[in-house]
């Protein structure tokens, strides 16, 4: 990340923070970023539907800092999942703009990204591009075919797994624990 | 009738009420530029024609008739590009019309744009043509269309898909290497057109069979090649190879009548090798062919064909059929079995097909083809394939979970028993062809079929770090699936491999469990899991015995190393083996007076005020949660009928257990 370390040292007052309330009992809050018209309503609807328990939550937003207003009745928020459109450059932006305001906790693990699959002729963006900005903020990638529901289904799911990881309802493991896995963060020595 | 419903009638908007044989019929019957504004009849014939191409497809005797009347000059340009857009074949086209737009295309009377169109038309339908020997008898004079500027892409394609290897002459080389510099690849046009054919194509497949043609195919066969994706065998030379005359010397068998393993012994020297080498994926005796044939250019035509279609039909153009893919997949996976060697192209679209991947379509194939995996430097490895596969082993079910951890396991085994040998061979090969003279040494390697340049690396290391690898996963996952039996045995079977391979693979290596994975055996309430762990144990046992009796003189420097390092972790294996007897034999759970034990999961405060004998006892063989069972059938013979057992019984059963 090019930002200045300093920068992540005095606290935004608009940042988005993971713990700075307390969590509610077995509930675990999903927020999904992304322009409008991207899906992220169906998304969340697959989400809520794959899921078996009752106290999930999936807020949407188009963009971030989240409005000051009703920020005290907002729940805490477990994880965060940007949508990116494969059509337009403008959504790159966006979410490029949107991770400013993420607090640096929420990039152990607690983020991922979501592309969607398009045809060749109207792709806009750079696969590359995508990659590489996930691969800079060491997290997930998973592309999705927004004309699918099968496909959407499979995301849901596989956000599901992650949030409860991430929303500590799994004993004994943590988002942290699981990146450890990658080869460049494997300190243990052969 | 009033104007106004005349006018709604001239624009083609009222329903047709002519039939397709009466649209064809009037077609045929215009005199050079008719009327068109205002043709009621013409509009009425066109748009019959266009919803039955559209729904059915056309027969093939229509088509015939109408790539004349496309051709001929009759109507304008307009009317006849949308007649040739609308050529689309119910099950076959008959090679006639095809040459009557070729003799048309020669006698310079249809627009340069409608030519263009014919030769597109064409490139598109070329899979559903009853028979090639016809068209390619034209070879000749559709190189001389090459000259044309507008259609010298297409017929570029044409060509490609056309040459077989007598038309390879050199002033023909000459002219496509000076064209090629203008030309790279055939332009991806005709998208929805394609899509059109291939709509009514799989209509027909579905609603079966509808006309039966005379020619090269039945209708069935012609249903086949339209959904197949590999060419089925196919020669130039057609000549019947009558069985009771012995072939005169020098004469050469064409491979289409190579039907059988025997057929292809007696003729091993004088085959004529098919038109697409792509046919060796479904067929067993060119596969036969392919590795011992010296030629190195068949591999190379073969990759050349996979790399094109498989990116085709998954990164670019997935088609909306999964079967089609899948049945490739099977055949490429048949292939790759048979052969005990993956394509690199292959890899190559694994690589980035892993990228886009849910992880969900075509997964046990998918898994299958990783399976086959050269040996690449670790850092390679890890980057292109494991990556992807860590990402989806995360945040997956625990199905998928143990799925993966079968394709690891497979992987390993595929590595440390085909690859590591056939990366030496092709080392020292390759580091013979760099020293000596080229010609001195063989061409062509004889443990690939697919040659590729290997980097240099050290491959115990690509292996110690896969291990290590997988290990990580297989700690996660446990954690998050909470010890599940169904992983635990995927996990097992992983080690079961990994702890023979001195022995089995004559490797100098020995890697140890990992410890998490060791106690959760140790305290699982499943006996298996307890006992396979034990007789994963006894393997290492046997492994690290041979391997302290190997004499260090006759191995590679490199080898020794890995040597020392592996028996340093006899140590570690010791304190494993203590625990477990500890528990399980010497009822001395959780005690560290040895100072060997390396679980120490309470401190002595925390056990002050419990009974020492219960928790000493707890994991023995016969109070242990997974083998209490057991134990209980073992003592029913012994307990006379009573409902308590009794100790001493016990006690005498214990040593009849030591002394076996």
């Amino acid at each position: 990340m090019s930002r200045d370390l300093n920068q992540f040292e005095t606290l935004r007052k608009d940042e988005l923070l993971p713990f700075n309330k307390l969590p509610i009992f077995m509930q675990e809050v999903m927020l999904i970023v992304g322009i409008q018209g991207i899906g992220k309503h169906a998304l969340a609807k697959a989400i809520v539907e794959s899921s078996t328990s009752k106290t999930l939550q999936c807020r949407t937003a188009t963009h971030l800092p989240l409005p000051e207003e009703h920020s005290a009745e907002r729940p805490r928020i477990d994880m965060v999942v940007f949508m990116i459109d494969s059509r337009s450059s403008a959504s790159y932006i966006q979410v490029e703009q949107s991770l400013q305001y993420i607090n640096r906790q929420y990039f152990l693990g607690k983020i991922c990204f979501i592309a969607t699959k398009v045809p060749t002729e109207t792709q806009n963006l750079e696969v590359e591009s995508i990659t590489q900005l996930c691969d800079d903020h060491g997290s997930c990638l998973f592309w999705m075919d927004p004309t699918s529901g099968a496909d959407r289904t499979v995301v849901a799911k596989k956000l599901l797994e992650m949030l409860n990881i991430s929303a500590g309802l799994k004993p004994g493991i943590t988002p942290l624990l699981t990146d450890c896995t990658h080869r460049l963060l494997n300190m243990q020595s052969f | 009738m009033t104007s106004k419903a005349k006018k709604r009638k001239s624009d083609g908007a009222v329903v047709n009420d002519v039939t397709l044989a009466e649209a064809v019929q009037y077609l045929t019957s215009c005199k050079s530029r008719p009327k068109i504004q205002g043709n009621v009849e013409l509009q009425n014939s066109l748009n019959k024609i266009d919803c039955v191409a559209t729904e059915t497809g056309l027969p093939a005797e229509d088509i015939t008739t109408l790539v004349s009347v496309a051709a001929n000059g009759t109507f304008p340009e307009a009317i006849c590009s949308r007649l040739i857009r609308n050529l689309i074949p119910a099950t076959v086209v008959p090679s006639e019309a095809v040459i009557r737009a070729i003799s048309w295309m020669s006698t310079n009377i249809p627009s340069s744009k409608i030519q263009g169109l014919l030769v597109r038309w064409i490139i598109l339908i070329y899979n559903m043509l009853d028979t090639l020997n016809d068209l390619h008898a034209l070879y000749g004079v559709l190189f001389y269309f090459l000259e044309n500027e507008v259609m010298c892409r297409s017929v570029c394609h044409l060509l490609y898909l056309l040459t077989r290897k007598e038309d390879v002459k050199l002033f023909r080389v000459r002219l496509l290497v000076r064209l090629q510099k203008r030309l790279v690849f055939f332009p991806q046009r005709d998208r929805v057109w394609l899509a059109r054919i291939k709509a009514v194509a799989d209509r027909q497949i579905v609603e079966g069979p509808v006309i039966d043609v005379t020619g090269r195919y039945t209708s069935e066969q012609a249903k086949r090649l339209k959904r197949d994706v590999i060419p089925s065998v196919q020669s130039t030379a057609v000549t019947t190879l009558s069985s009771d005359l012995p072939k005169s010397f020098g004469q050469s068998v064409p491979f289409s009548e190579i039907t059988s393993f025997q057929l292809l012994l007696q003729n091993f020297d004088r085959l004529e090798l098919p038109c697409q080498m792509a046919a060796a994926l479904k067929n067993r005796n060119l596969q036969h062919v392919l590795l011992c044939y010296p030629d190195p250019s068949i591999p190379m035509r073969l990759s050349y064909w996979l790399d094109h279609v498989l990116c085709e039909e998954f990164l670019v153009n997935p088609s909306k059929d999964p079967s089609r893919a899948e049945e490739l997949l099977q055949n490429l996976i048949t292939f790759t079995e048979f052969l005990k060697e993956s394509v690199p192209v292959c890899e190559n679209f694994l690589v980035k097909y892993l990228h886009v991947w849910n992880g969900v379509d075509f997964r046990p194939s998918v898994l299958k083809l990783i399976t086959r995996f050269r040996l690449h430097p670790f850092k390679v490895l890890s980057d292109l394939v494991l990556e992807p596969l860590r990402k989806l082993f995360l945040c997956s079910s625990v199905y998928c979970k143990c799925q993966l951890l079968i394709m690891f396991t497979q992987l390993l085994y595929n590595l440390v028993t085909v690859e590591l040998l056939r990366y030496r061979i092709c080392c020292k090969w390759q580091q013979g062809k760099n020293n000596l003279e080229i010609s001195s040494v063989d061409d062509s390697n004889n443990v690939c079929v697919f040659t590729e340049e290997v980097e240099e690396f050290n491959p115990e290391e690509t292996i110690s770090q896969y291990v290590e690898y997988v290990g990580n996963l297989i700690e996660v996952g446990l954690l998050i699936e909470q010890d599940s039996p169904l992983l635990m045995h995927c996990i097992l079977n992983f080690y079961e491999v990994l702890s023979d391979l001195h022995l089995e693979h004559s490797m100098m290596l020995i890697i140890l469990p990992r410890p998490s994975v060791v106690y959760t055996s140790l305290f699982s309430n499943s006996a298996t899991s307890l006992s396979r762990m034990c007789h994963i144990f006894c393997r290492y046992r046997e492994n690290f015995l041979s391997m302290k009796n190997v004499e260090v003189t006759s191995l590679s420097a490199c080898d020794q190393q890995y040597r020392i390092m592996s028996l340093k972790r006899i140590k570690q294996f010791n304190m494993f083996i203590m625990d477990y007897s500890n528990s399980l034999w010497r009822r001395l759970a959780f005690c560290d007076t040895e100072k060997r034990t390396i679980f120490q999961m309470l401190s002595e405060t925390d056990l002050e005020n419990v009974d020492s004998n219960l928790y000493r006892q707890c994991f023995s063989l016969y109070r242990h949660p997974a083998l209490v069972g057991y134990f209980v059938s073992y003592l029913k013979p012994h307990s006379n009928g009573e409902r308590r057992l009794i100790l001493s019984s016990f006690k005498a059963s214990s040593g009849y257990v030591k002394q076996n």
